[in-house]
This record gives structure tokens, sequence and C-alpha cells, in this order.
């Protein structure tokens, strides 16, 4: 099951990585590749475009999409207030007037982080249902059998509450109503996690983690309640084992004096 | 079916082919190898060994647990009776209760078909008090009583009977049954796939490990023995004998047993499963697979001639016994029936349709 590393993704924009420019636009538009909060490696690059925009440059687009990795879907525009925001789960292009710039690009980094860490949870689910279907069986009694996989069990507990914690850890934000007043970083953000059925992902993803959760901690308790009477199973058996040899030792002693 | 391991093959094998050797010189020339004492101890390790593996892959297949064990115990009674014709026929009537090794390996697959469920280390537990327990209880019956010329002689009452069953007849259950039990353990621990199990990893160095310090505790006991008070030493020790079964040369062919196995795990099966040493994988598992039948018949083709001729000859029919040929000559002809058994064998052909073990099937499953 593929973990991320959530620390900080509402903190967004902690580490800014070199600025360069794009092929086919003016100077002033620079892009920055900003640290979304979830790993090392996992950043957005927003393209910032100051000024007014009537026509959308075609290089805008081309960038946007040069970036966009197979599985994340295709991108999308987004105007507001007269700007314009072409986003993509790994590029983001913003057109806006030079002063609006930098509250929108937070806007970008904090909703784009939560996405990331929506999307990843989805992922990992997705790929461990095989997992959960082979396991449930153990949520309902445990057997002698499976004591050499609660190592495994343990891991994948483990890891569901770690991304149950991750969406849980988001959702103060993600399904926070709007604010009022609203500002137009806030009413971008609203904007763009509807775009994104952010909320009702979070809410699908959650579902998902309870189902896993619950299996795994099922699992947890009949394998923590087997391994207990299965320690005083053993010293039963212990005793019943001496107790069996004294038995013996005594038929035997009685054997061999009928013998004689 | 079952799954199959070079390595067990491979010993079982062995065993086989050192007890034809043992036999046939002891026999027919009265000559005892250095090696005598290696083979039975390593083929009843290895019917413990051999019957996880086969009630695992019953289990794998879906069988249910209560016709598995039904299964066991048919399987069990039935080696037991074997071992009670083996010995009316081969070792003549006089004989019948002299508890060979086909009755104790039938007696441990009865038991062990009631105790797979248990935990390992209550097994483990058993095997350890059945061999602390043995040189008491032959303390008790007084074993010397019932060994005349180095041969198991018992008056045909119930208590002798059953005393020569549990302590001191050739192989009784104490503690020959130690081995087949710390076998079946052994395999659970070895022979288990998985993240718990140790069949992919190192457990093949942790058995070598183990099995190494009980060939070397046998080894001090056997040194510290002289030095030691009568009582222990005469008693709860008694120096490397296999009749009786001393402290030290169980624990020490223990030991043998368990580090062969997981060296033999460790360097043979990958080789027998890349396909390489074909010949020898082979041979060994067509006397693994007939280890049953081939343990009667070289008893059979041996000892039959031996008696017909003493008797048409003298009236008595043991009266060649240990004294038919020379060494050479019972060594050569052990040679030439190993080497027969293997040409018909591997003739027959892997389909085992004749043998005790053909028998078993048909009668047990």
């Amino acid at each position: 099951m593929k973990e991320p590393d959530h620390r900080a993704a509402s903190d967004g924009n902690r580490s800014a990585a070199p600025v360069t420019g794009v092929e086919g636009l003016p100077a002033s538009a620079i892009v920055e590749r900003l640290s979304i909060g979830i790993g090392n490696d996992d950043a957005i690059e927003i393209l910032s475009m100051p000024g007014e925009h009537l026509e959308i440059p075609r290089a805008v687009d081309a960038w946007v999409d040069a970036g966009a990795g197979a599985d994340e879907g295709p991108s999308f525009w987004m105007a507001f207030q007269g700007c314009r925001i072409r986003w993509s789960p790994s590029r983001c292009a913003i057109l806006a007037p030079a002063d609006r710039l930098g509250p929108i690009r937070g806007a970008v980094i904090e909703v784009s982080g939560h996405d990331r860490i929506v999307r990843q949870v989805e992922r990992s689910f997705e790929a461990t249902w095989p997992e959960l279907d082979a396991d449930a069986s153990l949520a309902f009694e445990f057997e002698e059998r499976a004591v050499r996989r609660r190592g495994e069990l343990r891991d994948r507990l483990r890891r569901v509450l770690h991304l149950r914690a991750l969406l849980a850890r988001i959702a103060p934000v993600v399904l926070a109503p709007p604010i009022y007043p609203p500002t137009l970083a806030s009413q971008v953000a609203d904007r763009l996690r509807e775009r994104l059925r952010l909320v009702a992902r979070h809410d699908a993803a959650s579902l998902q983690a309870d189902v896993f959760r619950d299996t795994y901690d099922m699992c947890g308790q009949r394998a923590s309640d087997f391994m207990l009477a299965r320690a005083g199973n053993r010293l039963e058996w212990v005793v019943i084992v001496l107790l069996a040899t004294q038995l013996l030792l005594w038929m035997f002693e009685y054997l061999v004096m009928a013998g004689q | 079916m079952t799954a199959r391991f070079a390595s067990i093959d491979l010993l079982r094998a062995i065993a086989i082919i050192s007890m034809v050797l043992v036999h046939f010189t002891e026999n027919l020339a009265g000559y005892t190898p250095p090696f005598a004492g290696v083979g039975a101890p390593l083929f009843i390790f290895l019917s413990g060994t051999s019957f996880f593996i086969w009630s695992e892959s019953l289990v794998a297949s879906g069988r249910a647990d209560a016709a598995i064990t039904q299964t066991s115990v048919r399987r069990g009674l039935f080696i037991f009776a074997a071992g009670f014709a083996f010995n009316l026929f081969v070792w003549l009537p006089e004989d019948i209760f002299n508890w060979d090794v086909l009755t104790l390996i039938g007696s441990a697959l009865v038991l062990l078909a009631f105790m797979r469920h248990l935990p390992r280390e209550v097994l483990l537990l058993i095997g350890a008090v059945l061999l602390l327990l043995a040189p008491i209880m032959r303390s008790m019956a007084d074993y010397g009583q019932y060994w005349e010329n180095r041969h198991f002689e018992c008056d045909l009452t119930i208590s002798d009977v059953l005393i020569g069953y549990l302590v001191t007849g050739y192989f009784p259950l104490v503690p020959w049954l130690a081995l087949s039990f710390l076998g079946y353990a052994t395999a659970s621990r070895l022979f288990v796939q998985g993240p718990g199990g140790t069949g992919g990893g190192s457990g093949w160095l942790r058995l070598a490990a183990i099995g190494l310090a009980l060939v070397a505790v046998s080894v001090v006991l056997l040194a510290v023995r002289p030095f030691l008070a009568g009582p222990v030493a005469a008693g709860l020790l008694g120096g490397w004998t296999m009749f009786p079964p001393t402290t030290e040369y169980m624990v020490g062919m223990l030991g043998a047993a368990m580090l062969s196995l997981g060296l033999a795990h460790r360097f043979v099966d990958p080789l027998a499963q890349a396909g390489r040493l074909p010949r020898l994988v082979g041979i060994a598992r067509t006397m693994s697979q007939y280890s049953l039948t081939i343990y009667v018949v070289h008893h059979v083709v041996h000892l039959w001639p031996l008696w017909v001729y003493g008797y048409s000859e003298t009236g008595e029919p043991t009266a060649y016994w240990m004294r038919a040929t020379s060494v050479g000559m019972s060594f050569a002809l052990a040679g030439a029936f190993l080497l027969a058994c293997v040409l018909v064998l591997r003739a027959i052909g892997s389909r085992r349709p004749f043998g005790l073990e053909a028998l078993m099937r048909w009668v047990c499953d």
C-alpha cells in the first residue's frame, strides 16, 4: 500500500525552487516549483503571468499539459474576477494582475495539496482491496496458521490509520463552509475545490478508510485475543504433559511390578 | 498432490541405503559397520517431517480436518499392522513382538494424527520429556533383563509385551517417538512459506545451528561421562549405544538429523528446483517413494533364503544367521540389491502402482 507522507499540506509554499521562464511567453511570466507539503518530491509548478489577458497564449496550455501525468486526468480552465487559472495536478498557470497573484497562488497551493492527499489515499485503497478481501476472514476468526501474518496485519492497520489520519487532518479545511466575508483567495479555493469535487471525494475516501480500519481493527482484536488464549493454552498443555508424564511413570511402575 | 522436497528424498534415501547395508552385513556376516545406528533415527525423524508435509498438502487441497485425521489414523494402523506382519513372516513367529521400526512409525503416525494441532512448543516439550524419561523407565524395567546376546527377548505375557512396546524393545515408544515428533515440529517451522515462516529465509541456518549444538552437547556428554558419578554416568547417560538408545546417542542423532535436513534444504532443494542433479534427485526420489517397500523387501531377500537354507541343512532356520558369508560378500550383495531396486523401481515409474505404499494408499486413502 503506497503511503503518502503528509506533513503540512495546508502550509504549502514553504520551499520555492529556482525561478525559470517559459519559451513563447513574455519575460514577466515565471515558473516556480513550490512544495505542497506532502513529501520532498511533492510539489506543484506554478506559472505566474501578471497583467490583464484578454487572449490566452497557446504556450500556457502547452506548458500545463506537458507536465500532466498519464493518470492525472484532464486539466481545466477557471476564470474568476479577471483572473484565469489553468489547473492540473502537477502544473498550474495563473494569469492575473500582479497584485492578485500572491493570494491566488496561496489558494492554489493549498487546494492542490489537499487534492494530492485525497488522490494518493484513493490510489492506496484502490490497490489494496484484494488484500482486504483476503484478510477479511481473519476479522471473524483468527487461527494458528495466521499467527505468522500478525506483523503483516499490524503494518496494514498502521498504514490505514495513517491514511485515515491524513484525511482527518485536512478535513477542517476541505469540509469547512465558505468563509464570510469572502476574499479573492477564498473564493478561488472554494471554486477549485468544487471543480475537483474534493468534498465528495474526501467523504468517499473517508468511508473507504473506515471499512479498512474496521476490518484491520477487528483483525488486530482477534489476533490479540487469540495470542492471549494461546499463551494460556500452552501453559495448560505444559501442566497436562507433566501430569501425563507422572501418570505414565506410575502406570509403568505398576506394569513392571505386575510383570515381576 | 503432496509437495516433494529433494532434501527429504535424499536424506531418506541415505537412511534406507544405510539400513540395507547394515542389515545385510549384520545378518549375513555378523559384522556391524561403523555407520550402524545412523539410518534408523534419520528414517524415523523424516517420518514426522513427511507427515507434516503430507497433512499440510491435504489441508491446502481443502480436505476436511476430520477426514485428514481419519486417513492419518488408518495409515498409522496400516503401518503398525504391516510391522507385525513383517515380524511374523520375516523374523518368524517367536519374534512377533520385537517392536521394530514399522510398529514405531505406525504408532507415531496415529499419535501425530491427533497431536498435529498442538502448538509446536508442546511437541518439543513432549519430545524432551520422552528423551529424559527413557533412562528412568529403562532403569525401572531393568532393561538388561530383556536383552540376551545383544538381542531383545521377552516372555509372551501382557506386561512384558507392553514393557517392550514402551521401553525395552528394539524401537520402543520411549524415547524413539521423540524423533518423529521433533521431525514434525521441525518441518512445521522449516517448510512453511510466508512472512513468519522460515521456508524461504534463514530457517535452515537456525535449524542447522540447533542441530550442531545438539551434536556438540552429545559429544560433551560422551566426553564428561567418565568423570561423572555412577548413577548419572550409568543411569541417565550410558555411552554411545543404539540398544539401548542412550541420551547421548539420541541427542546426537537428533542433532545430526536436524543439521543434515537444514543443510540439505539450503543446498539441495534450490538445485533440484533449478533442474540440476536430475539423476541423483531422481534416484533419491525413487528410493524415498518406495522406502517402506525397500525396508521390507531387503529383509525378505536376504533373510528368507537364510532361513530356508538353514532349515534344509540343519533343521534350525537361524543356523547360519550372522555367519552365512564374508563381510565383503555381504556388502556386495547389499550393493547388488540396491542397484536392482533402483533399476526395477525406476522402470516401474512414478505412478507407483506396486509396493507397500500403493497398498497403504489403496486401503487407507
